[in-house]
């Protein structure tokens, strides 16, 4: 009898032995044909779970993926917190507008982080929202697909909170400052982490893109994302705990497995052969088809083409290397499962 | 004051000052090499802009990061801003002007913002619109400035397009300024697609890029002056 996407999935993270990887899209899934096809549509499904579950479903429903995976964005936790966000496009991903807080390294001043209860947190806002839509896919999907939720980072919520050019320019002349505000937002990404497995989240994959070498040095990386990581989303209880960063993650992929999360998922600036050799089997390696070309520019043909060569690298979960373009081609994302699942 | 030292010396100091991102220092060696009658050309571009080429190297080169080219950036700023009022009387001390910004629908600034500081650095006049910038107002400010380029940054795979909006809004303006690319999610394929007239990478490339395309700088449709 013929695996389900669940068992393949679950399988995957178990780095168990398969004929072949799953095709899952772990990062931001959401496109307009499946808009079209499923009748939920952004900015609504980013604001009401009902919406957001069905369009989270999508990937699965109209291509056949084997996961589903839902919210779309990295802004609901900054807005919760009180950012402006602007969410009012179809075609576009939520914006910051605004960062609540100072902090200015130039002259010293810094806001001190007075935020809200990690248990209110989780009560209200798209967060909850969000909750809800993993405990709504659990009924609709959760018997033969994987639920994928996806959150943010503590070090990238921090910099949404407090400008993240300062924050990255704070590592340089304040660090104690950056510390005491990512110790002061990681309890509430804590919370919200096991309140998403809780409500029937199978793995959490949480997006650390402040982290990237294109932001800060590999060698600050521990201090400055890996060991909050290794509190708020490798401890998770009940779920499967995946780290997305983007860029050139080759000189940190050591620090992520270090981390102790399951599995990471990265970009294709990290060649797929090189990416499995670091690795070595030490953590599930999801990817790492590039967002941007081939899926979102480049044509079927390519697509297909990178997703063999990460089939074939060994990566365990076939996905994209970073979220989906929102108008990236249905043709584009139909070669992508066809390429791994024939 | 005191005594007053050797230029080479202030021109030295101004130089560390970028290289260590000693704020205070670059403010006070600022301030000592206008009084010392050092032409603001040779304060911005053998100071502090061999500073920031030299910062610049060293990030291309992978030896350095965002975090230490930032702090050396706003070092820069922090001199430049100092010099900004004997600046107004003398532009002619820039070798041209780009104007940059971050295209429509994106907020995402600290890329453009280090490409901002390399080009002051190497004597540019730059022209900062900030992010979420529209197509009219890359336009209308390349026009008010008579800038040569346009820099258009772009972090998101949503908001490439724009790019691409401010090309064809240019061409269609008939524009007299070249325009370049950047951003993560850019690629030399996608400059050529758009037909954009460059794209740098990171910025440690930008200068090159700009020194470059100044130097063939012959758009059609720019008047003369």
């Amino acid at each position: 009898m013929s695996m389900t996407p669940r068992e393949r999935v679950l399988a995957a993270m178990k780095q168990e032995s398969l004929d072949r990887p799953p095709v899952a899209i772990f990062t931001q899934s959401a496109t307009i044909g499946q808009m079209e096809k499923v009748g939920a549509a952004w900015p609504e499904a980013h604001k009401d779970a009902n919406l957001m579950a069905k369009l989270g479903a999508a990937q699965a429903d109209v291509f056949g993926f084997e996961c589903v995976r839902a919210p779309f964005c990295l802004t609901a936790e900054a807005e919760r917190l009180g950012c402006t966000v602007q969410v009012t496009k179809k075609d576009a991903s939520p914006m910051l507008k605004e960062h609540p807080h100072k902090f200015d390294p130039m002259t010293g001043e810094y806001d001190e982080p007075n935020l809200m209860d990690p248990a209110e947190f989780v009560a209200g806002g798209r967060p909850a929202e969000a909750i809800k839509a993993m405990e709504i896919l659990k009924k609709s999907h959760g018997e033969n697909y994987c639920l994928v939720a996806g959150n943010t980072g503590p070090f990238t919520l921090t910099g949404h909170l407090v400008n993240t050019e300062n924050m990255v320019f704070g590592m340089m002349m304040a660090p104690e400052e950056v510390s005491k505000w990512v110790d002061a937002v990681s309890p509430i990404c804590k919370a919200y982490t096991q309140a998403l497995s809780d409500a029937g989240a199978d793995v959490i994959q949480m997006s650390e893109p402040s982290a990237s070498t294109d932001m800060i040095a590999p060698d600050m990386f521990q201090d400055a994302a890996g060991k909050y990581i290794s509190d708020v989303l490798a401890s998770v209880k009940d779920a499967f705990s995946v780290l997305h960063i983007c860029g050139d993650t080759a000189p940190i992929i050591p620090k992520m497995i270090g981390t102790g999360v399951t599995g990471l998922s990265i970009e294709e600036k990290v060649n797929p052969d090189k990416a499995v050799d670091i690795v070595a089997g030490k953590a599930v390696l999801v990817g790492n088809v590039g967002s941007v070309r081939p899926l979102f520019q480049g044509t079927p043909e390519e697509v297909a083409a990178a997703a063999k060569h990460c089939v074939e690298a060994g990566f365990n979960v076939i996905s994209s290397g970073c979220g989906i373009a929102v108008s990236t081609p249905d043709a584009n994302m139909e070669a992508l499962v066809k390429a791994v699942k024939g | 004051m005191s005594s007053i030292r050797e230029k080479g010396f202030i021109m030295d100091d101004l130089r560390i000052s970028v290289e260590t991102w000693d704020i205070k220092l670059a403010q006070r060696v600022a301030r000592e090499a206008v009084d010392s009658g050092i032409p603001l050309k040779e304060i911005v571009a053998e100071g502090l802009g061999a500073g920031m080429a030299r910062i610049g190297e060293m990030f291309g080169e992978g030896n350095l990061f965002l975090p230490q080219v930032i702090a050396a950036s706003k070092t820069m700023e922090a001199a430049l801003e100092v010099l900004r009022p004997y600046m107004e009387a003398g532009c002619d001390a820039m070798r041209g002007t780009v104007v940059m910004g971050t295209v429509k629908g994106d907020i995402h600034e600290i890329g453009k913002n280090v490409c901002c500081a390399m080009l002051r650095g190497a004597g540019y006049l730059v022209v900062d619109l900030g992010s979420d910038t529209g197509e009219d107002e890359f336009i209308d400010a390349a026009a008010a400035e008579r800038a040569q380029i346009v820099g258009c940054s772009a972090l998101m795979t949503t908001t490439l397009k724009a790019q691409e909006s401010v090309v064809r809004y240019s061409d269609e303006a008939g524009r007299g300024f070249l325009i370049i690319i950047g951003g993560a999610p850019c690629s030399q394929e996608w400059c050529d697609q758009i037909h954009a007239d460059g794209y740098s990478s990171s910025g440690a490339e930008i200068v090159d890029l700009v020194n470059g395309l100044m130097e063939k700088f012959d758009p059609p449709g720019r008047g003369t002056k």
